[in-house]
């Protein structure tokens, strides 16, 4: 019911379809959350070994192309051939995973630093908030260097993909801050 | 002095270009910025991005005060530094302040010249990240840059260049098909890319699982090193009268020598491999190898000592002589690649006749298989005269009938073949003429072909021809039934590596050498790459070669064409030492 409310708010031009490129590192959550976005079963979820691409809605002219690369350092080279085209950026973050925060960080600069995703908007998924120990989405605005962040719209929001809380209202932050289609 | 610690990246790059306070204080700034990037190494992208800030403040002192801290910064900071900046993002800060079109004009000449002076340095320090170069030969082109400055040699550090990170991701030709599948939006095309990444992910997994045998390979050598080391002590000791030496100690110094030299022979493979990929790890197993010729000549004695039994043994059984004529290698032994010390080439051949000894004992009804070859050797002798005889007419009356041809056939060849061909043809009257070489085929056919069960294999080491691509191509010393005392047989083995099929494999050989006459197995095949579930298939040739004259190396010159999505064919040379077949029969 709620994601049916969110798809429908999209305001896409002319049938544009809608490219969300799901990134992180591996064991993030972003397979768990694509299935939560079509919602799927996320009880068996395995580590993404290619990539997942579904597209999410199809009502009339609002179609949501979602596409889950694997994020294992073997996979990272390949992110680069998902980057054109792209409408908004969603990097997802295991809050729990404190040892590899720099980690995130450095990967999520060298994202932020490509050409082609220059101006995408960045939605930063807080995920695993179920979890006691997980560091709050203030904390981890503070890790990433969110704040430097002046060339680009960015949001982060915190989540549970396991229990599907907070995804919605991510996706809601994406509808009304999409890539300006002129600027295309 | 307690707060430092506390104080974050912001705080020192702020004090690294304050005007007000001294240039110690700054420096200072400046070393805990880079103690910062080694602990913390995100810590790099944070400072860089800091200092591009700085670099349009509208005062002209401070943006002179962060060129110098950069300089600074990129002398001592490391890779994580030189990565950062070298991105068009900074670089494009740079360019800004010295291009007539942003603030060139804003820009004071003295800052201009240092900015312009510091990108000449890094585009020459910095080589192995290309866009430094690309950014300074295009201000050059574009005339913001007239002149390079005036730099001395000093000024210049010399940075390490970081391993080559060697990526299967890094081949063009599926980064291209990569890209047309998934700019497809056709399901199929999707799955094909989704397989696609998926292979192409185990392989560099697989690449993985061989460094870190690789590794493991290395420091077993080492140990082994110092154990061969410590046991020698202990002799030595035990030669002055301290310690106790043992028997045990003897076996196992054998032992550990053994393996020792095992594990070389599997390093100079390793040593091929990474010279072919310009690998930083190559010095290492070099050094690891020199480690080992320093351990193994000591050796020397009791290799020496080895033969003594040997001989005594082989005069003793006159039956060993004749079986250790059919030795066949029990297990392959990886390429030498030229590597090989003469030495440890004699110690390899005289364990193989020590491990082929013991096994052919239960090899006695197979000798009584090989009577004909024995009948064959026996020809030359007197004793047999009547033998000979009837071998030599059946021969004999083998090689009579093509000879009426021959006149046609010369004719036929000459549109046909090469005049390398013509000029070995005509080398061929002179040994007509001898009637004692009778014994010997006058010449080879034109043709041909390998019939594995008239194959011996020699018990030799085979010689890379080839290994590029994925290709690799073996020679192996054998005997067939072309083998005489002056025509030489081998088998090239061709094999596929790579993890698809190839087309039309065909492999032609030659040589400018008029003292041989060549012939190679002609067929054009399939040749399947390697697959989880089956064996690895291979091309087998049969090559023979008819020495003409005495001579001890043969060059020849082989193309291998194939097919794969693209044409492809790779050529070469390598020489091959010609060894007398009756060393192969040393013990007979």
């Amino acid at each position: 019911m709620g994601l049916i409310d969110v798809l429908k708010s999209f305001k896409s031009p002319s049938g544009r379809e809608i490219r969300i490129l799901l990134l992180g590192l591996d064991n993030a959550g972003k397979t768990t959350i694509l299935k939560q976005l079509s919602s799927e079963d996320v009880q068996h979820v395995t580590p993404t070994k290619g990539f997942n691409v579904k597209t999410v809605a199809a009502m009339g002219d609002i179609r949501l192309n979602v596409w889950d690369i694997g994020g294992q350092r073997s996979i990272r080279p390949y992110w680069s051939n998902y980057y054109e085209n792209i409408d908004t950026l969603i990097f997802v973050i295991d809050s729990n995973d404190k040892k590899r925060f720099d980690e995130m960080n450095i990967e999520l600069g060298e994202l932020l630093d490509e050409e082609k995703l220059r101006k995408v908007p960045v939605l930063i998924f807080a995920n695993k908030q179920d979890l006691v120990t997980a560091a709050s989405s203030e904390e981890i605005t503070r890790k990433l260097n969110l704040d430097l962040l002046r060339d680009r719209t960015w949001h982060i929001q915190a989540c549970s993909a396991l229990k599907n809380e907070g995804i919605n209202d991510g996706i809601t932050w994406v509808a009304s801050n999409l890539k300006p289609a002129s600027k295309k | 002095m307690e707060e430092e610690p506390v104080r974050p990246i912001d705080y020192w790059v702020c004090r690294a270009t304050d005007r007000f306070i001294g240039d110690e204080e700054r420096i200072k700034a400046l070393d805990f910025i880079i103690e910062s990037i080694y602990k913390q190494p995100a810590s790099a992208l944070l400072a860089v991005d800091l200092f591009s800030h700085k670099l349009s403040s509208p005062s002209q002192e401070e943006a002179m005060l962060t060129i110098r801290a950069l300089d600074y910064l990129v002398r001592n900071g490391g890779e994580k530094v030189h990565e950062r900046c070298g991105r068009y993002k900074f670089l494009n800060e740079l360019v800004r302040l010295i291009a007539p079109k942003y603030n060139g004009k804003l820009t004071s000449d003295a800052l201009k010249t240092e900015i312009i002076k510091l990108l000449f340095i890094w585009q020459l320090s910095i080589k192995h990240i290309p866009k430094y170069k690309q950014v300074y030969e295009s201000l050059k082109l574009s005339k913001i840059i007239t002149d390079d400055p005036h730099v001395r040699e000093t000024e210049v550090p010399v940075f390490a260049v970081p391993p080559v990170r060697s990526s299967v991701f890094d081949n063009e030709e599926q980064a291209v098909l990569l890209k047309a599948l998934l700019s497809s939006n056709r399901p199929e095309d999707l799955e094909t890319a989704n397989n696609l990444i998926k292979t192409l992910v185990e392989t560099e997994e697989h690449k993985l699982v061989k460094i870190h045998e690789r590794r493991k390979k290395l420091d077993h050598a080492i140990n082994l090193c110092n154990q061969v080391e410590h046991l020698r002590l202990d002799k030595a000791a035990e030669t002055i009268g301290l310690g106790n030496y043992s028997p045990d100690n003897e076996l196992t110094l054998q032992r550990v020598t053994n393996e020792l030299i095992q594990l070389q022979e599997l390093f100079y493979g390793y040593v091929n491999e990474l010279a072919e990929n310009n690998d930083p790890c190559l010095e290492e197993v070099l050094n690891i190898n020199d480690q080992i010729n320093r351990v193994l000549p000591e050796n020397e004695t009791p290799k020496c000592g080895n033969r003594a039994p040997i001989s005594a043994r082989t005069q003793l059984d006159p039956e060993n002589q004749e079986l250790l004529v059919f030795n066949t290698p029990t297990s392959e032994v990886p390429p030498k690649n030229g590597f090989c010390d003469p030495r440890d080439l004699e110690g390899s051949l005289l364990n193989n006749m020590i491990e082929s000894e013991f096994v052919e004992e239960p090899k006695i009804v197979p000798v009584q298989q090989m009577t004909p070859v024995l009948n064959r050797n026996s020809s030359a002798s007197p004793r047999a005269s009547g033998d000979s005889s009837i071998f030599e007419t059946d021969f004999l009356a083998g090689k009579r009938l093509p000879e009426p041809l021959k006149p046609p056939t010369l004719n036929e060849l000459k549109p046909n073949t090469t005049t390398i061909t013509l000029e070995a043809l005509e080398v061929l009257v002179p040994p007509m003429s001898p009637e004692p070489t009778s014994l010997s085929p006058k010449a080879i056919p034109e043709k041909v072909a390998l019939n594995p069960s008239s194959i011996i294999m020699r018990n030799r080491v085979p010689i890379e021809v080839l290994y590029s691509k994925g290709m690799r191509i073996l020679l192996y010393y054998c005997q067939s039934d072309m083998t005489v005392s002056n025509i030489h047989s081998y088998v090239l083995v061709i094999q596929n590596h790579n993890n698809f099929t190839i087309k039309d494999v065909n492999l032609s050989l030659k040589t400018n050498d008029k003292n041989v006459i060549i012939r190679l197995q002609d067929s054009v095949n399939n040749l399947a790459g390697f697959n989880i579930f089956g064996q690895q298939e291979t091309i087998n040739l049969l090559l023979c070669i008819q020495q003409l004259n005495d001579v001890k190396d043969v060059e020849l010159d082989f193309t291998l064409a194939y097919k794969k999505s693209l044409e492809s064919a790779i050529s070469g040379s390598f020489t091959l030492p010609i060894i007398p077949e009756h060393i192969f029969n040393i013990n007979f």
